[in-house]
């Protein structure tokens, strides 16, 4: 309170709707820094991973430097981290983390701690493939290993929608319908170390967008509490995890509500889904994050080849707007799922959420095709999209297919060719 | 036929054991059986509760976890049936037996309960006499077997012993309880139980969306454990003597529960809370604390 | 000790922050440790814990503390705290919290976690010289989970993970981590040991440790009737004993410095504070183990010869 109104003394308060921004290139990393450094956050507990690491590397840089005030700690482990990151949270300050993939998983138990104690903090993974193999490129694997941990879930594509989904990511998750923390989502390489023109916006706009964070019962000497204490009668265990389903829902209308205001400040607009040439298209893919891009790229091509195709690009997965991706989808002859990930057993992980949305509907697609693309940062041609979409038309008129992975011959020669080197003739 | 016993105790009473004495007993009598403990934060001397199941019907034993309406309730402590939140006689079926250890006589049970059949033992006492000390276990675990009808002393004896080895017990100690059981055995008879009724559980209720705070698990209503009277986990119940106390402070300092306060007068123990571990008794260096056997002094 | 505010034990029957009710066992060593170690921090105070036995005082909708409390989980209280400190240190320094509604940082634990899960988390805290409290309740095993062996467990003692059978005649054959040396060895400001039976110890060299910005450390020996097997009327008596016998000696480090705070005229019989613990009984029942009891009062001897050779002597030159 103290330091806005100081502020707002200071200087005049700017009416004008900022889209006139000039824009720099920068790595998805660095749009992450500027995302916590806008959002003014207070506290980053921190610890090293490959492909995040130039997020608190540039964090760290401006607090030394003077030109960021906030409180940085390199921690022992992303499970201090997290940690930190929670009770700092309850005791009242914004903050900010980053992990990726080992990290992540490394500091597991306290995602769910952090959700349950109702810490509206943002964290962002840089997705990279989970070990073992050790891996270094991206996949999904570790973003979606947290979806049943209480976060909201965000996944961005570009170095923009970095930015913003972090700053969306502050709003909705400090808004006491929610009051949850958000996980936002950025590819290992393919956005975290691409590099592409980015808004900054200007801080005050920023504040305009984005309320002080106030925690309700912050950890302070007149006023103690007990927080994180258990609860060992099953009804009431049962009650409170209820009440963290509901207020994610929540999240749905917040994070929309979210996107309008982020319209006006900002002259962006974002959805809890993005729909690219899919209202008329007879066939559908679902994808998410950087390789958007490039399913994109193939409808296009698609399209003016005469081929009715559309794509559905999930930016919330978490909570999953289940409403939004049905209508989106109803109507539709055959949609298919592309998973960078794999659950072993299974399949895809998304293809059962999306399956599982479109049971219910009456006009339901005939037939939903699991695929498997980009694990361990596999590139996905167009021409492996193409194909999928022949398999669609193929199977348009229904069938039972199975989970297949995208590979492609040259790539297999590869394979073999590394498997003749480590195994021997 | 169907058995359903449920035991409350307090930690450290060996109601888990009764529960398996009672279980295994039946096993061997060759019945189709199931025994469950259930445990909470609570530590030693707070409530808990185990459960057995018998049957002949292997059909009827399609069943898990709680017991809410037992035809069998053993209870190894009379503080217990004060006890709001433990509320052990909750969903005894009618005609049901209950047995309490207690050394008082509790009328007031059956007056406002008249259709159930009570059953009660000095178990303390019995134990005392026959193990040297206060063993609950044993003594609760064969009386329950004779109350069901059903088993014979043969196999509670192995039962006895099959249990107590698993916990460590045996030699002379074992031969003692095992003797300390065939007198509880005998001195209590049964009566037909009658079959549970299945319960009807109240609506279900659909819940919406609250705002916090209530809906986040912190405790803001702190230092509020005074309501838990933990006073009723004592058996022996410290006494100051002021005339030999020189108030010098020690049993106020070295009572884990904080329940001694020094006033004007001298030292003044808060029984609401008083476990009864005696360290006050055990360290008062001119001895100005005793202590009673808790239904002594009340 | 040049200024103390516990002169006599009248000192110590000032305000209490725990009120009674608690779950914990009848005679928990543990928490009288807890409560003292309140009585000498103020209210003032928030307590950010890892898993056991002290973690069940506060189970919803109860808390006896008139304090704050955090629940972490088992391996990172110390990191816990370290978010709640800096969170407090950065609002203080941006003014958005009144100085005066700073806490001081508490960590408590049992031995399982200070020894074996929370280690690294706790390392990494004093090293980087996070300023906080942190209070082990040594308990000498699990107690929580019912008394299995942790690292803190002593050579020769029973637990549910170390029954003596023939096979194995003493227990447990691993022997107690040195927490004390392995935290010294991080260089924190102040460290010590206590007993609940030593309160006007315990709460001077609290007292002592409020003078240190950084590391603040305690390892307190705790007592536990059903994992012991004793009397819970014994409580004082074990930890006393533990003192006497020597085998929980009461010390300090300031930077580094140890000294010993009761060097003992003469050693009582380790056996002593064995043989009422029904932890130790089979190293006397149904065969005296002479060489295992022998083996734990040489240990014993050993550790106190260094102590007289150094600090007694030290002692006589000035
Ligand atoms: S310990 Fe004994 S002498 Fe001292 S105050 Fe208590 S009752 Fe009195
Ligand atoms: S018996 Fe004595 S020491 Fe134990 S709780 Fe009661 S008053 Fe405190
Ligand atoms: S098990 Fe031991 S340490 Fe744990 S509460 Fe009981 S007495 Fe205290």
């Amino acid at each position: 309170m103290m330091r806005s109104k100081l502020i707002a003394e200071l200087r005049p308060r700017r009416e004008v709707v900022s889209t006139i921004t000039k824009s720099k290139m920068l790595t998805g990393n660095v749009t992450a820094a500027w995302a916590a450094r806008l959002a003014e956050v207070d506290y980053i507990p921190a610890f090293p991973i490959t492909p995040q690491t130039e997020i608190i590397e540039k964090l760290s840089e401006w607090i030394a430097l003077g030109e960021f005030k906030a409180k940085l700690t390199i921690v022992d482990s992303e499970h201090s981290m997290l940690a930190a990151a929670g009770t700092a949270s309850l005791t009242g300050a914004r903050v900010f983390t980053a992990t990726s993939s080992q990290g992540l998983l490394y500091g597991f138990e306290m995602l769910y701690n952090i959700a349950g104690w109702r810490a509206p903090i943002v964290l962002v993974n840089v997705s990279r493939a989970v070990a073992a193999p050790i891996s270094l490129e991206p996949d999904h694997n570790d973003f979606l290993s947290t979806r049943d941990s209480g976060f909201i879930l965000l996944q961005a594509e570009t170095c923009q929608e970095v930015l913003d989904l972090i700053l969306l990511a502050y709003r909705v998750s400090e808004d006491n319908r929610v009051l949850l923390p958000s996980l936002v989502n950025m590819d290992g390489f393919h956005t975290s170390f691409t590099r592409e023109p980015v808004k900054i916006p200007e801080i005050e706009e920023v504040r305009r967008f984005l309320p002080k964070y106030t925690q309700q019962l912050p950890f302070r000497a007149s006023k103690p509490s007990a927080k994180g204490v258990a609860v060992l009668r099953p009804p009431l265990y049962s009650f409170y995890k209820y009440q963290m389903h509901l207020s994610s829902i929540n999240a749905i209308n917040v994070f929309k509500e979210a996107c309008e205001k982020f319209e006006e400040c900002f002259a962006r607009r974002y959805d809890v889904i993005e729909k690219y040439m899919l209202d008329d298209s007879k066939y559908a893919i679902v994808m998410m994050g950087s390789y958007a891009s490039i399913g994109k790229k193939a409808v296009r091509i698609l399209r003016e080849e005469g081929v009715s195709v559309g794509l559905l690009k999930l930016r919330m997965i978490r909570p999953l707007p289940s409403k939004d991706i049905r209508k989106a989808l109803e109507g539709k002859k055959a949609v298919a799922v592309i998973d960078q990930n794999i659950s072993p057993g299974l399949g895809g992980i998304l293809y059962s959420d999306i399956s599982s949305i479109l049971y219910n509907s009456d006009n339901k697609p005939k037939v939903i095709l699991p695929v498997i693309g980009g694990v361990g940062g596999k590139t996905i041609t167009l021409d492996e999209i193409r194909y999928v979409v022949e398999l669609l038309e193929k199977y348009a008129n229904g069938g039972e297919p199975e989970p297949i992975l995208l590979l492609r011959e040259d790539e297999l020669r590869e394979v073999e060719s590394l498997l003749r080197i480590g195994v021997g003739e | 036929m169907l058995i359903y016993a449920r035991f409350h105790g307090r930690g450290g009473q060996g109601i888990k054991t009764a529960s398996r004495i009672l279980g295994n007993a039946a096993h061997l009598e060759g019945y189709f059986t199931q025994d469950f403990p259930v445990y909470g934060a609570e530590r030693r001397g707070a409530p808990i509760v185990a459960f057995t199941k018998i049957t002949d019907e292997p059909s009827t034993m399609f069943d898990r976890g709680y017991i809410l309406n037992p035809n069998l309730i053993l209870i190894a402590d009379d503080s217990l049936l004060d006890d709001p939140i433990v509320n052990p006689l909750a969903g005894l079926q009618s005609n049901g037996t209950v047995f309490i250890n207690t050394s008082k006589s509790i009328d007031r049970l059956t007056r406002d309960r008249c259709d159930i059949r009570l059953v009660t033992e000095d178990l303390i006492d019995l134990s005392l006499k026959y193990v040297g000390r206060t063993i609950l276990s044993t003594g609760l675990g064969s009386i329950a077997a004779k109350l069901t009808g059903i088993i014979r002393w043969s196999s509670v004896e192995e039962g006895v012993k099959e249990e107590l080895l698993e916990i460590g017990i045996k030699g002379e100690i074992l031969e003692k309880n095992i003797i300390f059981a065939k007198v509880c055995f005998e001195r209590v008879y049964p009566s037909p139980l009658p079959i549970p009724k299945i319960v009807k559980s109240s609506k279900i209720v659909t819940i919406s969306w609250l705002p916090p705070p209530i809906t986040i698990p912190e405790v803001r209503n702190i230092g509020n454990t005074e309501i838990r009277k933990t006073g009723n986990w004592r058996i022996f119940k410290p006494i100051i003597n002021l005339e030999k106390c020189n108030r010098c402070g020690l049993c106020v300092v070295y009572c884990p529960e904080g329940v001694v306060v020094m006033n004007s007068e001298g030292p003044e123990i808060k029984y609401d809370n008083c476990k009864g571990c005696l360290i006050c008794f055990n360290e008062c260096p001119v001895k100005a604390i005793g202590y009673l056997r808790e239904v002594e002094t009340s | 000790m040049a200024q103390t505010r516990y002169r006599s034990l009248k000192d110590l029957l000032g305000e209490e922050y725990v009120v009674p009710g608690t779950p914990l066992c009848s005679g928990c060593g543990a928490l009288l440790t807890f409560r003292l170690f309140h009585k000498a921090l103020g209210k003032k105070v928030v307590w950010v814990n890892a898993a056991g036995c002290i973690t069940l005082m506060i189970v919803y909708p109860f808390s006896p503390l008139k304090s704050s409390w955090m629940y972490t989980a088992m391996g990172c209280a110390p990191a816990g705290a370290q978010g709640i400190r800096d969170a407090l240190d950065i609002l203080i320094e941006k003014g958005e919290v009144d100085p005066e509604e700073d806490l001081k940082v508490v960590v408590v634990t049992g031995d399982g976690a200070a020894n074996d899960i929370g280690l690294q988390s706790a390392s990494g805290a004093i090293h980087r010289r996070l300023d906080f409290y942190y209070l082990c309740y040594d308990n000498e095993a699990f107690g929580n989970t019912g008394f299995q062996f942790s690292p803190s467990t002593p050579y020769g003692s029973k637990t549910m993970t170390s029954l003596p059978t023939p096979l194995i005649p003493e227990g447990h054959k691993g022997r107690k981590k040195d927490l004390f040396e392995i935290w010294r060895a991080h260089n924190p400001p102040y460290l010590a040991t206590v007993s609940p039976s030593h309160p006007m110890d315990m709460m001077r060299k609290i007292e002592k440790a409020e003078r240190f910005k950084g590391p603040k450390l305690f390892i307190s020996i705790s007592p536990c009737p059903p994992g012991w097997g004793y009397d819970t009327m014994k409580t004082i008596r074990m930890a006393r004993l533990a003192v006497e016998t020597g085998v929980w000696p009461l010390k300090e480090a300031v930077h580094g410095e140890v000294r010993h705070t009761f060097i003992p005229r003469s050693l009582k019989p380790l056996e002593e504070y064995l043989k009422e613990q029904e932890r130790f009984k089979h190293l006397f029942y149904p065969l005296r183990r002479e060489d295992i009891i022998g083996r734990m009062q040489r240990e014993v001897e050993e550790y106190w010869r260094k102590v007289y050779s150094t600090e007694v002597l030290e002692e006589k030159k000035d």
